[in-house]
């Protein structure tokens, strides 16, 4: 049977002609180049989305700025997120910081003076209200109050000191540092429910003698004004308050705020320019809440200068805590840089990346069947 | 000699054996052409990493290549209600009846026959070119020469009684 089947099937195969074609050659070769630009092509796109993934999900803990070195001395950031929900530190000695807020899920932020990484801590007898968290004008300690009581963190050593409520201060409403960091405003009630302020000398005693307006808002180094809160957003000054208790106002910039904004003052960076947040309503040059450094009406007009420190800053953080001695000294030139960029700081356990995580498996999978589409179509099986 | 004219030598040379091959395995003259020139291709493409037998690689292109192509392809192929039928004979020549015949195997099976019986290679060798097991050549084979006897009872004789 074998042998009359193959002799058939060669009587039919016979029947085929073959007449080569001068171009296979070419052809051949034409297909291999553009092989060789695919697999290129492919190994280019995954290199790029491996480095692009370990770039977004590096594990790398140790914090660096923009320029991959940390900043000598610390700064302010030029962008302060709200990083949502991060996880409690227990260990308080996170170093000098630039910053303070409670985040938009009620967490007590510090963020690192010199390599700007977010610091949740789990800060003991935080009131339920919060109420304020201030941090010292040189970063260095954080203080905080549950009713009368007042809390001094030294973010150095993570040691804390408590002054309990007496009955002076039964109930503490405000905090503020004066400048030097070592004394600490507090106003409040009494035990008889009237108001009540005072002084709390933080590092021993010392310091010129505040006057009673001091406790109004943030006396300046020079004890010459008190820096207030203007609320009011159709007021056109800054308020101030000199020894004496009479009010001073400080004309802002018509062109910035043609509505006018509200002022709360966060330090004095020197004896005669204060940081503030500022709020600039719809249609003023930057809307929302926004830091700002402006020189005290005490100067010459001739001296005056207003200058937007960060716009990127939370909304619903109101106000922060600033360490004001890490805005450096102006130069004169509107160019200066008052804060620096250190990068996406959020490191990624601080950060939910698994949005970034489905992607990174989404573009997997089309690659690779792209790959296999281009593997099928050009490269057949042989 | 260059790579190129040994490319061209060996497809002077043994360009008529492939087409023939080519032949049996579509049962259609220009895709035949077709299947030999894509394997030749194929073969160019390559040619520095054929360190063993070029015609064995380009065999093997086409036995791949055609099953590939009959995947393609078998949406429109004859409906399967007629399939089995016994093929009108139109001709009275054995050789047309034989050739209308493995029109009606599938790729597959019309790749065994071809390799076991026009190639002369055994059930182990069939297997390892088309990259399947021994057992499924054997049972393949069995169902080519079958369905021939199916399709085609006057080849009888020519396929045995019982292949």
């Amino acid at each position: 049977m074998s042998t009359d089947l193959r002799e058939e099937l060669d009587a039919l195969a016979r029947t085929q002609t073959f007449s080569p074609d001068p171009s296979l050659w070419d052809r051949g070769r034409r297909a291999r180049r553009r092989g060789q630009v695919l697999a290129v092509a492919a190994v280019l796109a995954i290199l790029a989305s491996v480095g692009g993934a370990a770039a977004l999900v590096s594990t790398d803990r140790e914090l660096r700025t923009a320029s991959g070195e940390e900043v000598a001395g610390g700064a302010i950031p030029s962008r302060i997120q709200d990083p949502g929900e991060l996880g409690l530190e227990p260990d308080l000695a996170v170093g000098p910081a630039s910053v303070a807020f409670f985040s938009s899920v009620a967490q007590p932020v510090v963020i690192g003076a010199t390599d700007g990484r977010y610091h949740a801590l789990d800060l003991p007898d935080l009131s339920a209200d919060r109420g304020p968290l201030a941090l010292s004008p040189d970063g260095l300690h954080l203080a905080w109050r549950n009713r009368g009581g007042i809390h001094v963190l030294d973010l150095e050593d993570g040691t804390s000191s408590y002054y309990p409520g007496d009955d002076e201060h039964a109930d503490v409403t405000t905090l503020e540092w004066v400048p030097g960091s070592r004394r600490l405003l507090w106003t409040g009630e009494d035990r008889r429910g009237a108001s009540s302020g005072g002084v709390l000398p933080v590092a021993g005693q010392g310091g010129r003698p505040l006057p009673t307006s001091a406790l109004r808002g943030i006396p300046s180094p020079t004890g010459e004004l008190v820096a207030v809160a203007s609320p009011r957003t159709d007021e056109d000054a800054a308020t101030f308050v000199d020894p004496g208790g009479r009010t001073i106002g400080r004309v802002l910039p018509a062109d910035l705020y043609p509505e006018g904004a509200s002022v709360t003052p966060l330090g004095w960076a020197t004896d005669h320019l204060v940081v503030a947040q500022a709020y600039g309503p719809p249609g003023s040059y930057v809307e929302g809440q926004h830091l700002v450094l402006f020189t005290s009406p005490e100067r010459p007009r001739s001296e005056w200068t207003y200058r937007i420190v960060a716009r990127d800053i939370p909304q619903n953080a109101v106000p922060l805590s600033i360490a004001v001695d890490l805005i450096p000294d102006l130069d004169g030139t509107s160019s200066q840089a008052l804060t620096h960029d250190f990068g996406d700081v959020l490191a990624p356990d601080q950060r939910d990346i698994s949005w970034i995580i489905g992607l990174g498996v989404a573009a997997a999978i089309a690659v690779l069947l792209g790959l296999r589409w281009l593997w099928r179509r050009f490269l057949p099986r042989v | 000699m260059t790579d190129r004219s040994g490319f061209d030598e060996f497809v002077h040379a043994r360009g008529p054996a492939l087409a023939r091959t080519a032949y049996l395995l579509t049962g259609d003259h220009h895709l035949a052409e077709d299947l030999v020139q894509s394997a030749l291709v194929q073969a160019a493409k390559h040619w520095e990493r054929i360190h063993t037998s070029p015609e064995a690689y380009v065999r093997r292109a086409m036995y791949h290549q055609n099953i590939s192509w009959w995947r393609r392809r078998k949406l429109a192929e004859t409906p399967l209600e007629s399939y089995d039928a016994p093929v009108a004979a139109a001709d009275p020549t054995l050789r047309l009846s034989l050739e209308q015949a493995l029109r009606r195997l599938t790729a597959r099976q019309r790749t065994v026959l071809v390799l076991r019986y026009f190639e002369d290679l055994t059930e182990v060798q069939t297997a390892t070119v088309l990259g399947i097991s021994s057992g499924a050549v054997k049972s393949m084979s069995r169902q080519a020469l079958q369905r021939l006897r199916v399709l085609a009872p006057e080849l009888a004789d020519l396929v045995g009684a019982d292949a």
